[in-house]
C-alpha cells in the first residue's frame, strides 16, 4: 500500500517537466546561497553569533508580537507583489509603484483626517479607494508619455518617483503639518483606519484585502481574455500584433490596473499601521513588489510563497537586529543575492543541458527497449 | 591515415535546450577532394549536425575528428581555424560595405591604423580569379543578386583558408541558372582538393553535383552510398522511409466572385523606394492563386498590407469589398482575414505560451470562449484537444509549450489556428518551409480543402514544386512588378517559371491583364 503510494510520488515527480524542475533547482541554489552569504555575514558581525542566528532563523515564532509583524510585513509584498505581476506580465518595466504607494498613503491618511474621520468600515474603504484613484493617475502619466511619445518607461518611472515624494513633502510640511509636531500630520480619525484584527497585535483588515487581490490578479491574469491579451502582448508583442491585439493599449490598462493597486497598497498600509501621515521618504514597497514578482515569475498564484518565505527573515532580521546587534540591512544583501542569481538567465545552464539531454536520453531508451520488445 | 579520416563525425548526439533530440547517435565521414552530400527531410538533422561541425552548437556526446586529430569546435572561430568554412541560407554579409570589405572583414588588411582598401581588393581579386569567381570586389553588397552575394560567402570562406566548405541548402534562393552556374564553380573547387559538404534536398541536384550522399532520417544516419549507384527515388526512399506521393491531389477550382481585390497597386518602403510597381490582381473565393519570384521581389510588402501590418502607398486594396488600408488588423481578422506568416516563431506562434493559448489567441472574443467575465476553460479545452488531434499535432496535451514542440508541430498549431477562424482570406506565406515530409502534405491537403470549401487563398511559395502543384492560377513577381501571368498551372514548367522568375523573359501587358479577373 505505502509502496504503492511513493511510486505514485515518483512518477508524479518525473511527469514534472525538466523546464520546472530546472526552476525549482535555481530557485533552491538561489535561496542556499543567499542563506549562505547571510549566515557568514552574522558570523562574523555578531557578537553571539550563535544566539544571532537563533533569531534570524526562528524569530516569528518566538512570540506572538513576532509573528504578528511577520503578517504585517506580508500585506505590503502581497499588494505590491500583485501591482508588478499585472505590469511584468505584459512586459512592461514600469517601476513606479513607490509613488503610487507615497501618495496613495498621503491621499487615504488626508481623507481620514478630513474627509471622513468617523465613518466606520465605508471610510475605510473610501480612502483606500481614493488612494487607488490617486494610484491610478499618477501611473496614468508615464505610461501615456510612452504610449504617445515612446518615452522610455523605467526612466520616466523613475522619476515619477521623486516627483511624487517632493510633491508628497510639499503638501506635508507646508499644507497639512501638526504645527505642534516637526513632521507630521494631524492625526487620522478614530473610526478611519482599518480594524485590528487579532487584539493584542497590529495585524489588521488589510491582510483580507491583501488576499483578495492577489486572488483578483490571478484571476485576471490566467483566467479572463484580457489576462490572456495582456500576458500574450508579455509573451511576444509581434505575435499579439498578428493575432488582432492592441499592442500599446493593453500595455496601457495592465499599467492602469497596477497603479491603481499601488495607490491602494500605500492607503492600506497607512490606514493599518500609522496614527498620523509620517512618511518622508518614498517606503520601499513599491520595490519589494518587483521583487515579489521576480520571485513568482509574474504569476500571482506564487505570491502568497513568496511574502511569507521574505516576511519570515525580514521579521528574523529585524528582531536579530534588537537582540543581538546584526545590521538589520543584511536582509537586503540576502534578498538582493538572490534576486541577482534568479534573473540570471543562464545561471546553472550547463545544468540544465545536462538535465535535458538526460531525460531526452531516458526517453531514447525507452523507446529502443519498446522497440527491441516489439521484435521480439 | 586512410582517406574517410580526413574529417569524421562520430556517435554525436545533441539535445536542444526544448529537449528535442536533433541528433541521435550520427556517424558522418568525408574525404578529401569531394562533394559530399547530406540528404534528409526538413528537421531530420542536417542543419544541426552541421552547426557542432562549424562549432555553432555544441554536441552532448560524440567526437569530432579532422585529419586524425580530435577536436572541440567550440566556437566558429575555431572552426574556422580547422579549416572549416560555412555558407548559412541567410548571409552574413553587411550590405552597406562592399565585396572587398565583407570578405577582408575580422582579417583587415591595414597601413598604419588604415584600413588598406587596395590590398584588401587585391586579396578579394586573387581569391576570385583563383577559383574562376567573376566578382567586382568594389561592388557595394546592396546592389548585387542573391547569386552573387552567395559567391560572396564562398570566397570569405575561402579567403579564411577553409578547406571544408559547408553549403546549407544553398539553392534554395538560387534561380535554375544561377544554380548550375554555382554548380560549375563547386565542381572547380573539388578540383582544387577542397571538400565539399552539400546540404540539400533537392535530389536532381545531389544527383548531378555529388560524389557521395549521406542520408539522415529523424535525427539518426540511415547510410552513406555512392551517388552513382543510388538513383533518386532511392535517396528518396532512405529520407522518407516510405514511398510518399509529393504531389497532393487536386480537382478543378470553382471560383467564385473576387474577394481579394489590388488594382493599380504601390507601395513603398521605409525609404520612400518603390517596391511593389502598380500591379492588379485578385483572389477570388474558392481558388488559390500563386505567386512565385525570388525572394526580396516585392513579396514582403505586397504580404504585409494585404494583412494589414503597414498602411500607406495607393492604389485599391480591398477584401470583401472593405478597404484593406483603412481597417486595423484586428477588424480584418473580425472579416475573415487567416495569415500563415513566413516566420513562424517571432510572428506565427509564441513558444512560451501554451498550444491552448495559442491556438485561440485570435478567438478571445468569441462567445464561446467566454462565460460572462471568464474564459470558458472546459470549452476552450475541448476544441484544442479536438485541433490537436485533427491537425494531428504531436505534443504531450493541449497546456505544453508551444516552444517546446518540433518545427512541424508548431506550424501545425499554427496552421490549425488559422484555418479554425473565419478563413474568407487565407495568405499563406511559405506555409510548409522547413517542415517534414508529413506536416508538409497534412497541410497542402487542409489548403486544397479550404480552397474547394470557398475560401479565397493566396499562396506565397519559394518551393516551386508546391507553387506548381497547389496554384490555379499563378502570378510571377519581378522587381515588384507583375512579369507573367498564367490562367492555367497545368503546363507550366519549373524552367520556364525561373526565366521570369530572373526577370530574363517578360509577358505581354495584355497576356498580365488576366491577373485581375472579377469573375
Amino acid at each position: 500500500m505505502s509502496n504503492k503510494s511513493s511510486k505514485g510520488i515518483a512518477e508524479r515527480l518525473r511527469s514534472i517537466s525538466v523546464q520546472t524542475r530546472h526552476e525549482i533547482l535555481r530557485m533552491a541554489v538561489a535561496i542556499a546561497i543567499g542563506l549562505g552569504i547571510a549566515v557568514v555575514l552574522i558570523v562574523l558581525t555578531a557578537k553571539d553569533p550563535e544566539s544571532a542566528l537563533t533569531y534570524f532563523v526562528g524569530a516569528p515564532f518566538m512570540s506572538l508580537s513576532y509573528f504578528s509583524h511577520m503578517i504585517e510585513v506580508i500585506i505590503p509584498l502581497l499588494m505590491s507583489g500583485a501591482a508588478v505581476c499585472i505590469m511584468f506580465s505584459a512586459n512592461q518595466f514600469n517601476l513606479g509603484l513607490e509613488g503610487t504607494i507615497y501618495l496613495g498613503g498621503l491621499v487615504a491618511a488626508l481623507s481620514g483626517i478630513y474627509l471622513v474621520p468617523n465613518l466606520p468600515v465605508l471610510g475605510p474603504i473610501f480612502s483606500i479607494l481614493l488612494g487607488g484613484l490617486v494610484g491610478f493617475f499618477i501611473i496614468a502619466i508615464p505610461a501615456l508619455l510612452q504610449y504617445k511619445f515612446k518615452a522610455n518607461i523605467v526612466v520616466s518611472t523613475l522619476m515619477m518617483n521623486y516627483i511624487c515624494l517632493y510633491v508628497g513633502l510639499y503638501f506635508l510640511f507646508d499644507v497639512f503639518k501638526d504645527p505642534a509636531s516637526s513632521q507630521h500630520t494631524y492625526p487620522i480619525g478614530s473610526d478611519a483606519g482599518l480594524a485590528v484584527l487579532i487584539p493584542g497585535t497590529k495585524i489588521h483588515a488589510g491582510l483580507f484585502l491583501a488576499v483578495a487581490v492577489v486572488i483578483f490578479a490571478y484571476v485576471l491574469l490566467y483566467k479572463t481574455k484580457l489576462g490572456l491579451s495582456i500576458r500574450t502582448v508579455g509573451q511576444n508583442p509581434k505575435f499579439a500584433k498578428y493575432v488582432g491585439l492592441s499592442v500599446s493599449g493593453l500595455a496601457l490598462v495592465s499599467q492602469f490596473i497596477g497603479g491603481v493597486i499601488g495607490g491602494m497598497t500605500g492607503a492600506v498600509q497607512m490606514l493599518g499601521l500609522y496614527q498620523r501621515f509620517e512618511w518622508t521618504s518614498l517606503t520601499g514597497y513599491g520595490w519589494d513588489g518587483v521583487t515579489m514578482a521576480i520571485f513568482a515569475h509574474n504569476n500571482p498564484k506564487y505570491l502568497p510563497f513568496a511574502a511569507i518565505f521574505l516576511a519570515y527573515f525580514r521579521t528574523g532580521a529585524w528582531v536579530m537586529s534588537f537582540k543581538a546587534g546584526v545590521q538589520i540591512d543584511l536582509v537586503s544583501v540576502f534578498e538582493g543575492v538572490m534576486v541577482l542569481f534568479i534573473m540570471a538567465e543562464k545561471f546553472l545552464s550547463g545544468t540544465y543541458r545536462k538535465m535535458i539531454f538526460a531525460d531526452a536520453d531516458r526517453k531514447r531508451k525507452e523507446r529502443n527497449a519498446a522497440k527491441g520488445g516489439e521484435a521480439a | 591515415m586512410s582517406d574517410d579520416d580526413f574529417l569524421k563525425l562520430e556517435h554525436i548526439t545533441k539535445v536542444y535546450d526544448n529537449g528535442i533530440m536533433a541528433n541521435d547517435d550520427v556517424n558522418f565521414s568525408t574525404r578529401k577532394g569531394e562533394i559530399h552530400a547530406i540528404c534528409g527531410e526538413n528537421g531530420a538533422g542536417k542543419s544541426t549536425l552541421m552547426k557542432q561541425l562549424y562549432g555553432v552548437e555544441q554536441p552532448n556526446e560524440g567526437r569530432i575528428i579532422i585529419k586524425g586529430q580530435e577536436v572541440k569546435l567550440t566556437s566558429p572561430q575555431v572552426a574556422i581555424a580547422n579549416g572549416i568554412g560555412m555558407v548559412f541560407q541567410h548571409f552574413m554579409l553587411v550590405p552597406s560595405l562592399s565585396v572587398a570589405e565583407n570578405i577582408t572583414l575580422g582579417i583587415e588588411p591595414t597601413t598604419g591604423l588604415k584600413f588598406d582598401t587596395k590590398k584588401a581588393a587585391e586579396i578579394t581579386k586573387s581569391v576570385s580569379d583563383k577559383y574562376g569567381f567573376d566578382i567586382d570586389p568594389a561592388a557595394r553588397i546592396r546592389d548585387l543578386t542573391v547569386g552573387v552575394k552567395q559567391k560572396v560567402e564562398i570566397l570569405k570562406a575561402l579567403v579564411r583558408g577553409a578547406e571544408i566548405l559547408i553549403l546549407d541548402e544553398p539553392t534554395a534562393v538560387l534561380t535554375p541558372q544561377e544554380t548550375s552556374e554555382l554548380f560549375v564553380q563547386l565542381r572547380a573547387l573539388r578540383e582544387a582538393g577542397h571538400t565539399i559538404i552539400f546540404i540539400s534536398h533537392k535530389l536532381g541536384e545531389v544527383k548531378s553535383l555529388c560524389d557521395r550522399v549521406t542520408v539522415i532520417r529523424r535525427g539518426h544516419t540511415v547510410g552513406t552510398y555512392n551517388v552513382k549507384d543510388v538513383s533518386e527515388s532511392d535517396i528518396s526512399r532512405l529520407m522518407v522511409g516510405v514511398n510518399v506521393e509529393s504531389k497532393v491531389p487536386k480537382g478543378k477550382a470553382n471560383p467564385g466572385p473576387a474577394y481579394l481585390v489590388a488594382k493599380d497597386l504601390e507601395l513603398f518602403d521605409l525609404n520612400g523606394k518603390r517596391v511593389v510597381n502598380d500591379i492588379s490582381f485578385t483572389v477570388r473565393s474558392g481558388e488559390i492563386v500563386g505567386i512565385a519570384g525570388v525572394e526580396g521581389n516585392g513579396q514582403e510588402p505586397l504580404v504585409n498590407a494585404i494583412t494589414g501590418f503597414s498602411g500607406g502607398g495607393s492604389g485599391t486594396l480591398s477584401m470583401g469589398g472593405f478597404d484593406i488600408r483603412s481597417m486595423s488588423i484586428h477588424e480584418l481578422r473580425e472579416k475573415g482575414l487567416a495569415y500563415i506568416p513566413e516566420d513562424r516563431m517571432s510572428t506565427g506562434a509564441s513558444g512560451t505560451l501554451s498550444i491552448c493559448e495559442n491556438m485561440i489567441a485570435d478567438k478571445v472574443d468569441w462567445k464561446r470562449y467566454n462565460k460572462g467575465l471568464l474564459l470558458n476553460q472546459p470549452v476552450i479545452k475541448e476544441d484544442t484537444d479536438k485541433w490537436i488531434k485533427d491537425y494531428d499535432v504531436l505534443c504531450d496535451g493541449g497546456n505544453q509549450k508551444v516552444g517546446m514542440l518540433s518545427g512541424g508541430n508548431i506550424q501545425k498549431v499554427l496552421v490549425a489556428r488559422e484555418l479554425t477562424g473565419l478563413a474568407k482570406l487565407i495568405v499563406c506565406d511559405q506555409p510548409t518551409r522547413g517542415i517534414d515530409v508529413g506536416a508538409t502534405d497534412s497541410i497542402r491537403r487542409r489548403l486544397v480543402n479550404m480552397r474547394d470549401s470557398g475560401s479565397a487563398i493566396l499562396l506565397i511559395s519559394a518551393d516551386l514544386g508546391e507553387i506548381l502543384n497547389l496554384s490555379d492560377r499563378l502570378i510571377v513577381l519581378f522587381e515588384g512588378e507583375i512579369v507573367a501571368y498564367f490562367p492555367d498551372v497545368s503546363k507550366v514548367t519549373e524552367e520556364e517559371l525561373g526565366y521570369y522568375m530572373l526577370g530574363v523573359k517578360r509577358m505581354s501587358a495584355g497576356q498580365i491583364e488576366g491577373a485581375y479577373s472579377v469573375q
